[in-house]
Formats: structure tokens, sequence, C-alpha cells
């Protein structure tokens, strides 16, 4: 009964997929004047291209054809390990945001390859840039989950999510609620109060921000990754697929947007920790996680919208940017707690 | 149990003989075989084994012993020394019939061999010591096996002087041990010196920094990591193997293979030997080891990142992965010194299992390197490409020792990457500062080493396997003999099983654990199984969830296929022109640029220059100048295809040019002023020498009367030593 209904939590986070990257695009297109397409739109072409036939290089071999399967395999399996809407995740076990990172790492690993196997320079320079830049990126989230581990001495992210949540205390927050007696205002004073008695505010806060560089560069969105570029040499992940068609882009577009929906999912839970308060549960919080989740997607879409793509020589120092912010965040959390 | 190492030396001489390879084979397979179940044995809870010796006056009563960490070690060299004695009949059967004394190679091999297993049983300090120096002595001679090539010559020579400096270290800090506790072995000499071990006073200060200082030089920890880097990069920089001579490229791949997996363990060995020997070190140590540890992790990924000879860069890999094990170690010493039984039990297992599968990986990337370049006639990865067909077994045995060596999942690597990773955050630990402080860097070091170690062997596998032919070598290359696929895939195998079978792995470990140290007997082994099956259980649904998508895509295609007619593939239309793609298959879509070829795709530095881009020039071996990669630096024209030319970094290694060198330039400034008086006298030399040899015996005896006018200990002979000096 657990297993199904964390099985039904995780096949919300793939339907969220589809629906972010297609809120992603609505909101891009409604900050140019455009209609844009259907927000179901990624689901359709997914389904289009998994009945199409594909092309394939002669220069390529059997792992050409096997790596976006291990891809998105490796991306499937990382999400099991995410609790999704404050309910447990499907698999949960000590260490496990290890096995999130490094299943992760096993998708790009496949990746680059797929993308060195046609032997086009054009998709070794995507390859190159995106293993770089993914590898720099990389310690920012094990000093994140080091850091939220050891604020709440636990080692699952699971685990570490509902603790965090429960950190929080509303019980002040709930008598308000129930005596109905005051407005908005002492309510949000009330919040800030229990957050700043949990601890977890700065802490989640600056995951967050964290997280959100991850999501744009691991997924490669704007300013760091332009999925609108005509021109493959500024490209970073478009030009990493030139040459897959048929079922293995579909596989390859679902797997992008499976990464948002995971990234997402960890801002998410850390967010809902700090809001919503622990009475609440079951249908209504999945309600607020797609909420939630529905949010950072826009909020990708607007960061895309305003920003223009940085020369590729700055990408590294916006990525070292982020781990830094973590570890920053640590070191502020060891002096104050030692 | 020493029959086994008796049968195995015994039969040295039955080695020389023409094409001995068999007869090798066969030796190492017995000699193995009867080493194995004795440790087998052990392993699984038997009664260690002990034997004594009297070996007579300067050696006292040889004391041998198989406990848990001798046994897991003595797996090891049986394992890869049979695997290796396998691929070797592959390998060297090109030597054959060419006046190369074939049989000496197996000679020094079954000797080295047989040093390593009495070394990881011997407890007498005279026995253990010279055990260490056959060993050195053997695998020196492996190395010159090929010793026409200047190469070749060098890096013996490079190797004898640094394990040398290592072992001299460890030979000291054993005398000093030997001197102060009248007992020649091994646990005597820490029994008599553990109740000062925290005190820090005296000669126990330095014979536990000595000791790991040397053992370090062993194996290879930065800054002392020069042999690996010499020996399996030096030889035969970049291009080799003339027609006119035959290859050496195997041979030195099982030298390369044994050194790196098995001797470079032998440092790594004396390490755990020491910490199981002291039964708790002073929290410093722990510290100091950790700080090495990472450093090495990160020095040799970095380093790695610039190579082009693909075992020069597997050199540097193997210092990182020594790197990884050692951080294993002080997060259990660590663990230890601060109270935290289950931390320092994951720590350190994690450490033995990475000990383990350090062996297993390194084994099976050097054999692979050795076929590839084999077939290719090169180690440059530049002048590969697209092996993959051409080999496809070596290729699937590469990749899997890259996944292994990156710690993905399913293979080893990943497990105990997993079980340290365990280790550390176990030690998170808010009131602990100082731990924290340690740790939290640690993680973020480790992170970044495996994100680099992804980059590094995507790029190198991509460009030597996958894509199109570079040379002429790549598109002549053929698959290896049987053999030496064998070999690999058994390697293969192992590597697998560790990843998906931990638990079994994991409670093999138990014994060499409590070996390790008595307290650790205490943690339930259960715990660590626990974790390392969890994570299995997630590894293999993963891989479940390959296989499904795998079968999906299949039915996918097949579907397309049946629904749609068949419609002709857009042939290049300009295929003739493309020399290197088949006319019947389409060509990769290039932005509709179609005069393509093989010489346009990404190579080593153009892969690296995102990162250089960033990290500067000297962290990617950039030229001695300082310049950044990007300009124009040394380019050198290929032999064979003229028309193309290829950037080198410069990728000296930063120790070599910085302190090494110098120091022995140093060093040769110095002992050249000693030549004066060495050879300054044609005729009365031997008069020179015989003052020389009487002032020797002179100072000799001095020093014998001050030591027992005192009647103290070595020490105060030491500290006597200046004033000495002075007065004479």
């Amino acid at each position: 009964m657990v297993l199904a209904l964390a099985l039904s939590r995780y096949f919300l986070m793939i339907a969220m997929a589809f629906l972010m990257a297609g809120v992603i695009v609505k909101v891009k297109s409604f900050w140019a004047g455009r209609y844009g397409p259907p927000v179901l739109q990624p689901l359709y072409d997914v389904w289009k291209l998994l009945r199409k036939g594909h092309v394939v290089s002669g220069t390529t071999s059997a792992v050409f054809g096997a790596a976006p399967s291990i891809t998105l395999a490796s991306v499937l399996s990382a999400g099991l390990v995410l609790p999704i809407g404050g309910g447990p995740a499907v698999l949960h076990f000590s260490g496990d945001f290890v096995f999130f990172a490094y299943v992760l790492a096993l998708g790009r690993f496949f990746a680059v390859l797929g993308a060195m196997d046609t032997g086009n320079s054009l998709e070794g320079m995507g390859a190159s840039r995106d293993v770089t830049f993914s590898a720099l990126l990389e310690p920012a989230f094990f000093v994140i989950m080091g850091t939220l581990s050891m604020l709440t001495g636990l080692t699952s992210i699971t685990e570490i999510y509902s603790m965090a949540a429960s950190m929080v205390d509303f019980t002040i927050l709930a008598s308000i609620h129930s005596t109905g007696s005051s407005g908005a205002m002492t309510y949000i004073a009330e919040a800030v109060k229990a957050w700043s008695y949990s601890g977890l505010f700065v802490p989640v806060l600056c995951s967050n921000i964290v997280l959100m560089i991850s999501i744009i560069v691991d997924t490669g969105r704007m300013p760091v990754d332009d999925t609108a570029a005509h021109d493959e040499l500024t490209m970073i992940h478009g030009v990493m697929v030139l040459d897959n068609s048929g079922p293995d882009m579909a596989m390859i577009n679902v797997a992008r947007a499976m990464k948002i929906a995971l990234m997402g999912t960890l801002v998410t839970g850390l967010t809902m920790g700090l809001v919503v308060p622990t009475w609440v549960s079951g249908a209504l919080c999945l309600v607020i996680y797609a909420f939630i989740m529905l949010i950072v997607a826009a909020a990708i879409g607007l960061i895309e919208s305003v920003t223009v793509r940085m020369r590729l020589s700055r990408v590294p120092q916006f990525v070292l940017g982020a781990s830094s912010i973590a570890l920053i965040v640590l070191s502020a959390l060891m002096i104050g707690r030692s | 149990m020493l029959l086994a190492a008796g049968a195995v030396a015994c039969v040295f001489l039955d080695g020389r003989e023409k094409l001995a390879a068999r007869v090798c084979l066969v030796i190492v397979l017995a000699g193995s075989l009867l080493i194995a179940v004795d440790a087998v044995k052990v392993l699984s809870g038997g009664v260690p084994p002990s034997v004594a010796v009297d070996l007579g006056v300067p050696m006292g009563i040889a004391r041998f012993e198989v406990d848990g960490l001798t046994a897991l070690f003595l797996c090891l060299i049986a394992g890869l020394s049979t695997v290796c004695a396998l691929y070797a009949q592959g390998a060297m059967a090109p030597y054959f019939n060419r006046s190369m004394r074939v049989e000496k190679f197996f000679f020094f091999y079954i000797l080295l061999v047989a040093s390593l297993v009495v070394a990881a049983m011997a407890r007498n300090v005279i026995v253990f010591l010279t055990a260490l120096e056959v060993m050195t002595l053997a695998s020196f001679f492996l190395i010159l096996f090929d010793h026409g090539d200047d190469g070749v010559r060098r890096s013996a020579v490079s190797f004898m002087v640094y394990m040398h400096i290592g072992l001299l270290l460890v030979t000291a800090a054993l005398l000093i041990g030997v001197a102060g506790s009248g007992t020649m072995d091994l646990s005597g000499i820490t029994t008599h010196f553990k109740p000062h071990l925290c005190s820090n006073g005296g000669s126990v200060g330095i014979l536990f920094p000595l000791l790991f200082v040397g053992f370090g030089f062993i194996a290879g920890f930065v800054p002392l990591h020069l042999w690996p880097v010499l020996v399996h990069g030096g030889a035969y920089g970049g291009a080799y193997g003339t027609p006119s001579r035959p290859v050496p490229a195997p041979m030195s791949a099982i030298v390369s293979a044994i050194l790196s997996g098995l001797v470079a363990n032998m440092g790594i060995y004396g390490i755990l030997r020491v910490v199981s020997l002291a039964g708790g070190l002073p929290l410093w140590i722990g510290y100091a080891l950790f700080f090495v540890s990472v450093v090495s992790g990160f020095y040799g990924i970095i380093n790695a990142l610039a190579q082009h000879d693909i075992r020069r860069l597997l050199a540097y890999v193997g210092i990182g992965n020594i790197g990884i094990t050692g951080a294993g170690i002080s997060v259990g010493l660590i663990g230890l010194s601060s109270g935290l039984p289950q931390m320092a039990a994951l720590g350190l297992s994690g450490a033995l299992l990475h000990m383990v599968n350090y062996t297993v990986f390194t084994g099976l990337l050097f054999c692979g390197a050795g076929s590839i370049g084999s077939a290719v006639h090169t180690n440059d990865v530049n002048l590969m490409g697209g092996l993959i067909k051409r080999m496809p077994f070596t290729g699937f045995a590469f990749l899997v020792g890259v996944m292994s060596v990156c710690g993905l999942p399913p293979f080893n690597g990943f497990i105990s990457e997993f079980i340290i990773y365990g280790g550390i955050i176990t030690g998170f630990n808010p009131s602990m500062g100082l731990l924290l402080a340690t740790l939290v860097p640690g993680v973020a070091a480790l992170a970044l080493i495996e994100g680099l170690s992804v980059l590094v062997f995507a790029k190198i596998f991509g460009i030597a396997f996958l894509g199109e032919c570079r040379s002429s070598g790549a598109t002549q290359s053929v698959e290896s003999p049987k053999t030496m696929v064998a070999a690999m895939m058994i390697l293969c195998a192992v590597s697998l099983f560790t990843g998906l079978m931990p638990t079994v792995a994991v409670k093999a470990l138990q014994y060499p654990l409590s070996a390790l140290h008595a307290g650790l007997s205490g943690v339930p082994p259960g715990g660590i199984a626990s974790v390392a099956g969890d994570v299995s259980m997630a590894v293999i649904v993963f891989l479940s969830i390959t296989g499904g998508l795998l079968l999906l895509r299949l039915l996918a295609l097949k579907r397309a296929q049946a629904s749609t007619a068949p419609v002709p593939l857009p042939v290049g239309k300009r295929a003739g022109k493309a020399p290197y793609a088949p006319p019947e298959a389409p060509l990769t879509w290039f932005g509709g640029y179609e005069a393509v070829n093989p010489a346009m795709q990404y190579t080593v530095s153009s892969f690296n220059s995102p990162l250089c881009g960033i990290a500067g020039s000297r962290m990617c071996g950039g030229d001695t100048e300082g310049s950044a990669l990007g300009t124009p630096g040394k380019t050198l024209p290929l032999k064979e295809t003229s028309s193309w030319a290829l950037f080198y970094p410069n990728a000296q290694d930063f120790f070599e040019g910085r302190f090494y060198l110098p120091l022995w330039r140093a060093v040769e400034r110095v002992l050249g002023k000693f030549s004066r008086i060495e050879s300054g006298h044609k005729d009365g030399r031997i008069g020179n020498y015989l003052l020389y040899m009487l002032s020797a015996l002179i100072i000799l005896l001095i020093l014998l009367v001050v030591y027992t006018w005192n009647g103290g200990s070595f020490s105060q002979v030491l500290g006597a030593l200046p004033g000495v000096v002075r007065w004479s």
C-alpha cells in the first residue's frame, strides 16, 4: 500500500515533467507576445517521435543506440529516491543521495559517449562543455545534502526532508488559524518567526538558489544554454543530439524534461517543508506540490525570457558561484553551531 | 600455507625453459589456488594459521601469519597474478622466437608474486624487509625486460630510486623499532611502543610518521607519487613500436597491471598493517592522512585530464584511487580516535573494498590498454578512434573498467565509494567543529573527483573507442587473442559481481576489519552489509529499468519499420568524397558541411579546453612557460598523416619539475664534490679507500663507546652525534 502510494506519487512527478516543459514554453511565448504551443505539446512530440523510424550514422556503434535508453533509465531511477509531495520516496535508504548523484552521472556519461560516437566535432564540443559544467556542479549538490544531513542528523533524502518539515514549528500558526483572530500580516510574521526558530530558513533558501542554478546548468537553460539557438557552435545540449532521431530522440526529450522535474522536486520539497504546516496531508499536499512545481517551471521560463546567453567562458564562473554559495552557507552554519 | 609459497618459489628453475608461458601459468595457478584456499578459510572465519621458523642468528625466529588482512591481500595477489598469467599467454606471443629471453620475464614474474606473498605473511622485520626488497628488484627486472629502449631503462631506474627511498624510510623506522624494543617481531615492536603512542615523545614520534611516509612512497601518495607516473607512462612515451621491433605494449601492460594493482597496494597494505599493529593512533595522523589522500585524489585526476598517453593517464588515475582508498582509511582512523565506531567501520571497510576493487579495475584497464597498444601500436589516444567496432570485446572490457573506476553503478567502484561516503556522512556531527571542517570539504572534493573522472574517462573512451579511426594503425587493428580477452572478461565479471552483490563482498571484509582493530569486531557487520544491500537493490532497479527501456526501444523501432514503407535512407550524395563512411550507411550530420574527415574529431586537448579556460594552464598541465593551453604551443606534425597536426600540451608532472628534478640536481652537485676524494689520486686509490674504511670504523667505535657510556637508548646516540663530530 505504501509502495503503491509512493509509486503513484512518482508517476505524478513524471506527469509534472511534461507539464513543466510545456509551461516553460508557454511562459516564454507569453513574454514574447506569442500564443505558443499547447501546454501538452512536449507529450505530443514524444508520442510522435516514438512512432517514427530512425536514421543512424554509419560511424556509430552499439553505444550510440544504447545511450539514450541508459540516460533515460538513469534519470527515472534517480527519481525513485526523491520524496514527492511530502510523502516518502519509492526507495529510501541511508546515503541515497549519493546514489541519486552517481546514477545521474552515469546517465551523463552515456549521453557524452553517445555524442562522441558520431565522430562529429560539434557533438564532441557540446559533450565536453556539458560534462565540464556538470563536474563543477557536482560538489554543490553534495555540500547541500551534507548540510541538510548535518542539520537533521539523518542520511536519506526522504528522512532529511520530512525531518526538515517537522523542524519548522507551526503550532503557533495553528492556534492563530483556529481562532481566526488576525490578518495576513500577523500570519506571515508568525511564519517567519517559525522559520527562524527552526534555523532552516537560510540553508533552505540558499539550497534552493543552488538547486535552481543546477536546473539551469544541468538541463541547458538560459543564461547558460539557449534551447532555441540555431548555431551549433554556441549550443551545449542541443548539439549533443544532432544525430539522434525517432524513439531515441523521444527518450532524450523525456530525460530532459524529467531532469527538470527531479531538481524541481528537490526545490519543492524543501520549500514545502517551510511553508506547509505538518497537519496538511494527503491529496492537498500533492496539489500544493504540483502548484509549486508549476511555479518553479514558470520561474525558469521567466529567467529564460529576461536573460541573454552568457559567453561560454563566463559559464564556469556562474557554476562555481553555485558551489561557493553552498560552501559559504555551510561554513556559516558550522561557525554558528560549533 | 607456507607450502604454497614454497611451491611458487621452488619452481623458479623449472621456469627457465623456452616458451615458459604455459609452465608459468600452471605454477601461478597452482600456487594461487593453494594460497586462496587458505585465505578463503580465514575470511570465512577459520583460525588464522601461524607458523614460526627459526632462521638462524641474523633473523631470529621468523613468524608467518595469515590473519584477516593478510588473507584479503593474499586473495588479491592470487587473483590478479593468475589473471595476468592468463593474459600473458596471448600477450607474450609476439616476443617468442625473437631471442628476447622470454623465460626471464616469467622467472621474475613468479619471483615478484612469491615475494608479495611472503611480504604479506611475514611478521619478522628482516623477512618483511627482504621480501619488499626482492619485490622491488623483481619489478625492476620486469620493467627492464625490453631494455633496448632508452625510455624503459630510464623508467626502470626511476622506479628503483623512488621505491628505495620508500624502503629506506620503512627500514629506518623498523630499525628504530628493533633497537628500541629489542625484538624482531612486528607485533613485539608495537606492543613495546603502544604505551607511549599518544604521548608523541621520543622515537615513537618519528617511528609512525616514518612508516607512513615510507609506505606512502610505495603506494604513491602525492607528493611521493613519481614512480607510477614514470613507470607506467614514462616508458615508450607517446608513439612507439616501430615495425622493426616487437611492440612492447602487452608485456609492459602486464607489468603495469601487477605494479599498480599489487605493488602499489602493498603500500596500502603496509599502512593498514601499521594501523592494525598500533591498535590506535594519534588523531592528527588521521587528519594528516585525510588531507594527503584528498590532495592525492584531486591531483591525480587533474593531471589525468591533460594526458593523451593512455598509460600515463592510467598512472595518474591510479594515484587518484590510492587517494580515495587513503581517504577511507583516514576516515576510519579519525572515527577510531574520536570514538565513532560506526564511522570507523564504514571508512575502513570502504577502504578495504576499494583496495580490492582498485586491484580489479586497474588490472582491467592496464590489460585493456595493453590490448589496444598491441593492436594500434601506440599509446596516444589521439591516434586511436573507432576501436570498438574492430575490437568489440576489448572495447566492452575497457568500458566496464572505465565505469568501475569512475565509481558508476552497477560496477564495483560505486559500492566502495558509496561506503566511504557513508563513513564520512556518519561523521557529520554538529558538535565536532574540526571534524566537520575536515569532512565537508572532503565530501565536496570527492564529489569533484568523481565528476572529473567522468569527464576524463568519457573523453578517453569516446576518443579511443568511438567515432572514426584517427590513424592507419587504428584502421588496421584487430581483436586480441582469446586468452587476453578471457583474462579481461574474468575481471569484468568480478567487477560486476561486486557491484551487484556487495553484501557478499562486505561480509568477507568482516575478519580483515576485526584484524585491523579489535574494537571494530564489536560493530555489527550486518550494518555495513545492509547499507550496501540497500544501494545494490536500487542499482538492480536501475538495471531493470534500463533493460525495459532497451526492449521498448526495439519494439518501437520494429513497429515503425513495419508500419512505414521502406524509405531509402538518405545516403550522403558525396559519400565518395567523404573518406570515412561506407557509402551505404548515412553520414553523420555535420550541420550541412560535407567535406568531413576523421581529423576533425574532437581530441584530448579540445575536449579539455572548457575546463582549462577556468582552471588555467597549470592545472591542466599546460606548458612550462605558463601560457594558456589555447595559444600555440608544441604542435607536432604526425608521421603517418602529414596533412594534419596535433596539439600536445606539455604535461610534465608539477612535483617532478618543481621539486624532484631540482632536488636530484642539487644532490648531484653535492655528491659531485665527493668525486674528488674518490678518484683524485689515480695511484693511491686503494690506499685512500682503506683510509676511509678505517676512519668509518673509528667513528663507529666512538659511537659505540658513547652508547655504552650513556647506557641509554638509540635516540641518545643520535643526540650525541653532533657532539662527537665536533670532538673528532
